[in-house]
């Protein structure tokens, strides 16, 4: 492979030399040689332009070949320039060290015109596959890079909003394992009223894989368009039925995609769902009991040509939370090879305060660090419901300690409570029994159990009717809705010092929920709005 | 004479008008506050029958710790023989009173004169 445009520096410092080898080159066939008499001059010629093939000789003035090449291992400019050095017959040693700074080859004085030839054609043969080899990885990684951004592209975005006037909060994940992958998330309206919800993952990782998971994604869409669309995700069996017919017909690859396809009525909280090979999802009941969607359904699409599919359904309740998560999260590995498990998804559900904006992100920060820098086990997926979590929510504010706080620092998160609820237009009353709540109950979480040095997170939200807090802490069990009622007509005297805050706490919650979730205290109370209380004493 | 402001920010006066201390309390009695407060007000309470009034006009934020010190004063007045009353009560403070039935229990008075005047009698 003989370029002539292959451009050539000679770096010599005596011109008899240089003319020599330039006159050799030109006979066969370079066009482009350039000269410099040492190594600085070299340097700056390289910096100029980029060469296929520099001669270089070892005993120059200024800076010698040696200087020469290191300066261009120090920068990395080497692995790409490939260098013959040239020297005299008797110097054998010094060929040795060049070689060992990363010179290609060399070639000795008096030249040889053969053997000239066959190094500065190997050596520029061998420059050229480099080259093509790297442009074409530069090349595959920029398609691939660009694939990446494309199938992402297919995510739909989070939603928090209101449907059918029910509020709804979904969030997504979608993360391949090499630059893209075969997992599948995907949820849209049908109608006013319908949420569909959609995951998978195809059999394999790659791009063959992410192919296949594009066709899914694809014909799962275009049956939207149908005009029997809203009865075809009612009945979201049959709608698989037809995607599972689409992915079977010439399948001779025999790669397959597990799916779950649900629909949710948003007026009544029917939840029909189908499982096609796909593991169960979580759901998770308000008070934080945590169950398992299974039944099968049927067998993983592209398998099967006429495979029947069963439907499933429950019905959600407001404050209901489902997650489907493909096996990139339960069976990434640790180093020792440990599994991250069902347990660990499980347990994250369980512990989700609803105020958690997008908390999809922290589990897969989780499997990551779980995973401890070993590369990625599979692509991973993953699509989290929150059925009418919290009302709509004006906004939030939150503390995360690693300590339950001191008394001082009940003041000072209370000021930030009261300022906060202030600017939501939360009326003083309300701001107020908010502040007695946090501060009662902080104050016994504190004083229950040995110490204060455990780690609370505390989240209060303002909505239009309520104000909700959620406070969890792991300290022992501690259940605010068990204190004994204290007695409150007995005289002076006999009235016991003591009891009186949870009975305040239990008083001004419109709602007080407690659940012992992963030895966490999980709280949740519910403070009603002015004008939303029917029982306001006057004075 | 007591006259000050601990580092929770609650500010404690206390003069005597007659035969009787009137303490004025200023910001939240709180579970960081209370335990001083019963202490420091408690240390009042030296004589045979005595009569003690806390106007507190300016407290926004009872607690519960709040309330087991008033509770504590009012047990240690009534066992010298003495006579205790709050006065100039904030509605939000008054409501928690009124939960807890310490507004059944206590001699509450809208104002510090009508108090004074009251406990003299």
């Amino acid at each position: 492979m003989n370029n002539p445009n292959a451009k050539i520096l000679i770096v010599d410092d005596v011109p008899e030399n240089r003319d020599l080898l330039l006159r050799r080159l030109t006979r066969l066939g370079f066009v482009h040689v350039d000269q410099a008499e040492n190594g600085v001059q070299a340097l700056a010629a390289i910096a100029a332009q980029s060469y296929d093939l520099v001669l270089l000789d070892i005993m120059m003035p200024e800076l010698d070949g040696f200087g020469v090449l290191e300066a261009l291992r120090r920068d990395g400019r080497i692995n790409e320039l490939p260098i013959l050095v040239i020297s005299a017959l008797n110097e054998i040693e010094p060929v040795v060290r060049c070689i060992e700074l990363g010179a290609a080859d060399f070639i000795v004085k008096p030249f040889n015109p053969t053997l000239l030839r066959a190094r500065v054609f190997s050596t520029l043969e061998k420059k050229a596959l480099s080259d093509l080899t790297r442009d074409e990885l530069r090349r595959k990684q920029l398609e691939l890079n660009e694939a990446r951004t494309l199938q992402l592209a297919l995510v739909p975005p989070p939603f928090a909003g209101t449907i059918a006037d029910r509020m709804l909060s979904i969030d997504v994940l979608l993360e391949p394992a090499k630059e893209v992958g075969g997992d599948v998330v995907d949820h849209f309206c049908i109608g006013d009223d319908m949420v569909v919800l959609a995951l998978g993952d195809v059999s394999d990782k790659g791009a063959g894989a992410a192919l296949m998971m594009a066709r899914t994604h694809a014909m799962l869409r275009a049956l939207t368009v149908r005009p029997d669309a809203a009865d075809l995700f009612r009945a979201p069996e049959r709608a698989l039925a037809i995607l599972n017919g689409a992915l079977s017909a010439g399948n001779e690859s025999c790669m397959f995609v597990t799916y779950l396809l649900a629909s949710l009525e948003i007026a009544t909280g029917k939840l029909v769902y189908v499982r096609a090979g796909h593991v169960p999802p979580f759901h998770c009941s308000r008070t934080g009991s945590i169950a398992r969607l299974g039944g099968m359904g049927g067998p993983p699409l592209g398998l099967v040509e006429n495979a029947v599919y069963q439907p499933h359904a429950i019905e959600l309740a407001p404050g209901d939370r489902l997650l489907i998560v493909t096996d990139g999260f339960t069976e990434a590995h640790d180093p020792d090879n440990a599994i991250y498990g069902e347990g660990r998804v499980g347990a994250f559900f369980a512990g989700l305060m609803p105020s958690e904006e997008q908390p999809l992100e922290r589990l897969a920060a989780d499997v990551r660090a779980f995973e401890a820098g070993r590369p990625p086990f599979d692509d991973m997926a993953a699509l989290l419901l929150s059925f009418e979590p919290a009302g709509t929510m004006l906004g939030a504010i939150r503390f995360e300690a690693s300590t339950l706080p001191t008394p001082e620092a009940i003041a000072a998160l209370i000021d930030r409570v009261i300022a906060f609820l202030d600017q939501h237009g939360v009326d003083a009353r309300a701001a107020h029994h908010t502040a007695l709540v946090l501060s009662e109950v902080l104050t016994n979480l504190a004083t229950h159990g040995d110490c204060c040095d455990r780690p609370a997170k505390i989240a209060i939200s303002a909505e239009p009717d309520k104000v909700t807090g959620e406070i969890i802490d792991s300290g022992p069990p501690f259940d605010p809705r068990l204190a004994p009622e204290p007695s409150l007509d007995v005289g002076i005297a006999e009235r016991p010092i003591g009891g009186l805050g949870l009975f305040l706490v239990r008083k001004l919650c419109s709602n007080l929920e407690y659940a012992r979730r992963n030895g966490e205290n999980c709280m949740i109370f519910a403070i009603s709005r002015e004008g939303n209380r029917g029982d306001k004493k006057g004075h | 004479m007591i006259d000050c402001e601990d580092k929770d920010g609650m500010e404690i006066r206390d003069e005597r008008i007659g035969d009787t201390f009137v303490v004025t309390a200023k910001g939240r009695l709180d579970g960081g506050a209370s335990a001083a407060f019963a202490e420091k007000v408690g240390a009042l309470i030296t004589s045979e029958n005595p009569k003690l009034l806390i106007d507190l006009a300016g407290v926004d934020f009872v607690t519960s710790a709040g309330l087991r010190a008033v509770l504590v004063l009012v047990k240690k007045v009534k066992a010298a023989g003495g006579s205790f009353a709050l006065c100039s009560v904030q509605e939000q403070v008054r409501e928690v009173l009124d939960i807890t039935g310490f507004t059944d229990m206590l001699r509450i008075h809208a104002a510090r004169a009508e108090a004074i005047s009251a406990m003299r009698g």
